[in-house]
């Protein structure tokens, strides 16, 4: 009796330290970055599912539902909201670009105005219907603002986790202002969101499943193969029906199951190998959308990109590079405790970041069903990795704030490790290949911003988790994050 | 609710067979919200109950009154629905031994009376709506209490209001020290919650006057999952704090004085099932419930939430609802217009491929889990009408009509057509726009006034306006395909049992009904008007 008594104290408390060690996590995140809820309008489910900045300062959002709602003065602690739209299927990326509110949704891309200005829209024009649906819950499509000739990417989920039984699902298909409708990738498995790099590159986020042996950020190369072949019989469909398959003029080779990805790239010419493996566990489960900041208003992290997770209610950072003319980079957690499973983010010229989602279908950790909030930067400069750049030896990480020459310099304050995962067409894939790569030196720069890792051995294809837990600043301060996870598809000669 | 008391002071009088109450009570629907005005009456065992039935809404509606269920009567109001198309000529009554009483549709502002003697045995009595649709949120409970209806119900609460504070309790916290997230007025100053938004982690505290009439013991009964307290005037009288299930609740009793008395009611929830029920009685009044919910009324919860949905209610707007609507295809576009009649366009094939009345669509099957599968209308008089394009050039008289595109998903578009989106008017009212090769093409429907129709039924007008630069010649509508469209005359054609189609300048070819397309200035004008003849 007695002794069932201390084993239940000592679980307990062990359950109390892990959940406190969440929350501290979080407390600590949140010296630098605060995150307010936004009041959504009383009794309506928001189950945010598209966010655009309207030029009168009105914050756009869609939902699961169909709707899109109006926040005037979304900063306040209580926005007037209208509803602008309904009777959309699932819209899933909205924005507004010449007058008129463009919209992704289930079958189409629609354009949307309010021509006599009572607040709602009552113009829902069908700019293209240019892909296949057939009644499956899963056939997502996901939709980017407009690029820089106006036209909007769309990444198409397969059917079911995958399947393909509609035009051009697992593909990606860009819809030009006329309708003009041009496939400019396959591959694709089940999408969570999509967006652009600062330098107008298209990225999208691809869930874990068949041919995918963890989630990851992807980069949308015209004419690219992104990993997952089931969508290959769209093309001849499509040919036999005088669709065009736009910029695809020929199928990938098939590649081989149970093999690796730096493996099949060998065999596959147009294969793009995933830019950055959101490690699976360990940043998430779910990625969705993503945005970035240009200004520096939202701290010191310009230029890369705050990817939203659904199932883990956080955002994830990610700094990209090309090497080798392949897009590679990083991945750290950001900020976690968001209310509900996020799926839209977008960044305002202002530098503050709205995110919000639902946790409808598939659970979210936030526990809401729904929720939309705001991240705001307090002006403190978190400690983090704020770069991580590829050598032909190792890395080079870069700090948000000067490091601590002795502990920066010691190799003890590190550690690595590598994998990768299997390439197969069944569901998901452990890591494998698992190494341990022996950290040689470590130098610091002179303005103490960077510090030269040399490694023992680095292994193409595989994610290389490199951690900095010993890394202290002048003042004595650890990494908020320690670790980053930098998917190594290229070394750089 | 309304009832009389007759005989009360004659009672010890008269002999037992005349001893059963009387009651007379009149419920009222509420114009375009598909609810009764009445969520619950209370008579005694075996009172002879006169009941009036009081349509003040656009929609005819029935009174049915069940045996006990823990589903609010949504199974039986399922079976009504299955009689398909029997159901008008039935009253959407079926022969079922669960109805114990029910009323006949009752037409649009009319009403009608019903008689009949309450069970003898106490319980709670579900009555619905059994139109196809409405059970959902039009229905509601006749209490059978042992001298219930001799004691008249207490006051509810005055002037009930709610803060709502989010956190993490284990046991209540101090609401007076936390700041709400939001306040307000209680809806028909019920205890209670709608807030789709928070199922865990939050606490509400419930404030409002309680009128007391008699000097006296008054009882309360309080049962919450997860904690409540009670106090009256600044005194707690109950309390239930912690992380529990309801139970069948606690009780307390107080003297109170005639006047007016505070009630403070915290509550908070942690996690999984959020209940709340609070009840009071006192000299002269039976157990009167001061929460929306009744303990002992929702228990089976989780089976009630299998049965209800998410009705949309078409007010004095259209309504539009874009998802997998069975029979449609995948592109679906219902509308429910005002005056309840509804249609689904399928946008792939630039036609109107469903027409329906009453109830418009419910959309939990696609607004909750993962949203799977397709959903049929919430109405009735259903007509399917054909999946397939609507205008085709016809090179000679007897050429025959183009073959439905077989596979949209794998891009057989239906050849020659773009379908264009849609504008909305004032009313949200859609007209859908189209091309034909060089031929635009707009589609509206709207319910049809008794003005223009010279018949009893309900009927919705359809106009199609075609305008082209480059008018086509031999181009032809086909506005219906079917054996029965040969029995048609003077212009009606039957579509399906009880629901007929009128259009002017129709010709019947075999067992098709076709619209020559006749261009004048470059513009043709189509009408047609469904008509449910019931």
């Amino acid at each position: 009796m007695k002794r069932i008594a201390i084993l239940i104290t000592a679980l307990s408390s062990a359950a109390v330290a892990q959940k406190n060690s969440t929350t501290d996590t979080i407390n600590a995140e949140r010296e630098f970055y605060k995150v307010t809820a936004v009041p959504t309008p009383p009794e309506e489910v928001l189950e945010v599912s598209g966010l655009e900045l309207m030029p009168d300062g009105k914050l756009a959002v869609a939902t699961r539902r169909g709707e899109i709602w109006m926040a005037a003065n979304p900063g306040d602690a209580a926005p007037t909201w209208s509803r602008w739209a309904h009777g959309l299927h699932e819209p899933l990326g909205i924005s507004f670009s010449n007058g008129w509110m463009w919209a992704t949704q289930r079958p189409e891309v629609t354009r949307m105005k309010d021509s006599d200005g009572d607040g709602r829209a009552d113009i829902f024009e069908t700019v293209s219907s240019g892909w296949g649906i057939n009644g499956d819950y899963h056939e997502y499509a996901f939709g980017t603002r407009p690029d820089k000739d106006g036209a909007i990417w769309n990444v198409l989920c397969l059917t079911g986790s995958g399947g393909s039984s509609s035009l051009f699902r697992g593909w990606a298909v860009r819809v030009f202002p006329d309708g003009k409708t041009v496939p400019v990738a396959t591959g694709i498995r089940s999408p969570g969101g999509i967006g652009f790099a600062p330098d107008g590159e298209v990225f999208y986020t691809d869930n874990q499943g068949p041919w995918n042996g963890s989630s990851s950020l992807k980069h949308l190369k015209p004419g690219s193969f992104q990993g997952n072949p089931t969508g290959f019989n769209s093309f001849d469909k499509a040919a036999t029906r005088g669709i065009s398959t736009g910029v695809i003029s020929k199928l990938p080779a098939t590649p081989k199951s149970n093999s690796r990805i730096d493996t099949e790239r060998g065999t596959v010419a147009e294969f793009v190998p995933p830019a950055v493996v959101l490690v699976h566990d360990a940043l998430g489960h779910s990625p969705t959308g993503m945005c970035y900041d240009t200004t520096g208003k939202f701290g010191p992290f310009r230029g890369q990109l705050f990817v939203g997770e659904q199932t883990f209610s956080l955002l994830q950072r990610v700094y990209l590079e090309k090497v080798n003319g392949v897009w590679q980079g990083a991945a750290f957690h950001f900020l976690r405790g968001f209310g509900s499973g996020n799926i839209a983010t977008l960044m305002t010229p202002d530098g503050v970041l709205y995110t919000g989602g639902s946790d409808r279908g598939w659970g979210a950790k936030g526990g809401k069903p729904f929720a939309l909030e705001r991240v705001e930067w307090t002006g403190k400069v978190p400690f983090e990795i704020h770069e991580m750049h590829a050598k032909p030896d190792g890395f080079e990480l870069t700090f948000t704030q000067p490091v601590d020459v002795k502990t920066a310099g010691d190799i003890a304050s590190y550690t690595a490790s590598a994998w990768t995962y299997i390439y197969q067409s069944s569901y998901g894939s452990p890591e494998v290949d698992k190494l341990a790569p022996t950290i040689l030196a470590a130098t610091v720069a002179a303005d103490g911003k960077s510090v030269r890792l040399k490694l023992d051995k680095l292994t193409k294809g595989h994610v290389h988790a490199i951690g900095a837990p010993g890394v202290r600043t002048a003042s004595g301060n650890p990494l908020l994050h320690p670790l980053g996870y930098y998917t190594l598809n290229e070394i750089p000669n | 609710m309304k009832y009389h008391l007759l005989s009360f002071s004659l009672l010890p009088l008269l002999a037992p067979a005349l001893l059963a109450q009387e009651v007379a009570v009149t419920i009222k629907t509420l114009a375009a919200q598909m609810k009764y005005d009445t969520p619950e009456f209370t008579v005694s065992p075996g009172a002879k109950v006169r009941l009036t039935l009081t349509n003040d809404d656009e929609m005819p509606h029935n009174f049915v009154l069940t045996k006990p269920s823990d589903d609010k009567g949504m199974a039986l109001a399922q079976t009504a629905w299955a009689l398909g198309e029997k159901g008008t000529e039935k009253h959407w009554i079926p022969a079922d031994p669960r109805v114990l009483a029910a009323t006949k549709t009752v037409m649009p502002h009319a009403k009608e009376e019903l008689a009949f003697v309450a069970p003898t045995e106490p319980g709670m009595y579900p009555y619905v709506c059994t139109f196809p649709g409405h059970a959902m949120v039009m229905n509601g409970v006749m209490r059978v209490v042992v001298g219930g209806g001799n004691l008249p119900q207490g006051s509810k609460l005055t002037d009930g209001k709610y803060q709502l504070f989010l956190g993490k309790w284990e046991m209540m916290p101090h609401f007076s020290l936390i700041k709400p997230l939001r306040e307000g007025a209680l809806e028909n100053n019920l205890i209670g919650w709608k807030f789709d938004d928070y199922k865990n982690e939050f606490g509400i505290r419930f404030t409002g006057n309680l009128e007391v009439k008699t000097e006296g013991d008054h009882t309360f009964r309080l049962a919450s999952d997860d904690g409540s307290k009670l106090s009256i005037d600044g005194k707690t009288v109950l309390a239930q704090d912690g992380i529990h299930p309801p139970g069948s609740g606690k009780t307390a009793t107080v003297n109170l004085k005639p006047g007016k008395h505070a009630l403070q009611l915290d509550y908070f929830q942690a996690a999984g099932g959020a209940e709340l029920y609070l009840s009071w009685t006192g000299p002269g009044f039976a157990e009167t419930w001061l929460t929306k919910t009744t303990l002992g009324g929702e228990t089976k919860k989780k089976k009630t939430e299998n049965h209800t949905g998410i009705p949309l209610i078409v007010k004095d707007e259209a309504i539009i609802y874009r998802n997998f609507i069975t029979g449609v295809g995948s592109r679906g576009i219902a509308v429910g217009l005002p005056g309840g009649v509804n249609a689904a366009f399928d946008a792939e094939m630039c036609n109107v491929a469903l027409v329906w009345r009453g109830a418009f669509i419910d959309a939990k099957r696609h607004w909750t889990d993962r949203g799977t599968g397709t959903q049929p209308p919430l109405g009735y008089g259903v007509v399917a009408l054909e999946k397939n394009v609507p205008l085709a050039i016809l090179a000679s008289a007897d050429a025959t009509w183009p073959a439905s595109p077989k596979d949209v998903p794998w891009g057989d578009w239906p050849a020659g057509y773009r379908f264009g989106g849609y504008t909305l008017d004032k009313t949200g009212i859609p007209t859908f726009r189209y091309t034909f090769n060089d031929v635009n093409v707009e589609d509206r429907m709207e319910a049809a006034s008794s003005t223009t129709h010279a018949h009893s039924g309900v009927a919705m007008q359809r106009v199609i306006t075609l305008r082209s630069e480059k008018p086509p010649t031999g181009l032809h509508l086909r506005l219906a395909a079917g054996k029965r469209i040969a029995e048609g005359k003077n212009g009606i054609f039957p579509l399906d049992e009880g629901v007929s189609l009128q259009a002017t300048g129709a010709i019947v070819r075999g067992a098709e009904l076709l619209v020559p397309v006749t261009f004048k200035d470059g513009a043709a004008r189509i009408e047609a008007s469904y008509i449910w003849n019931h």
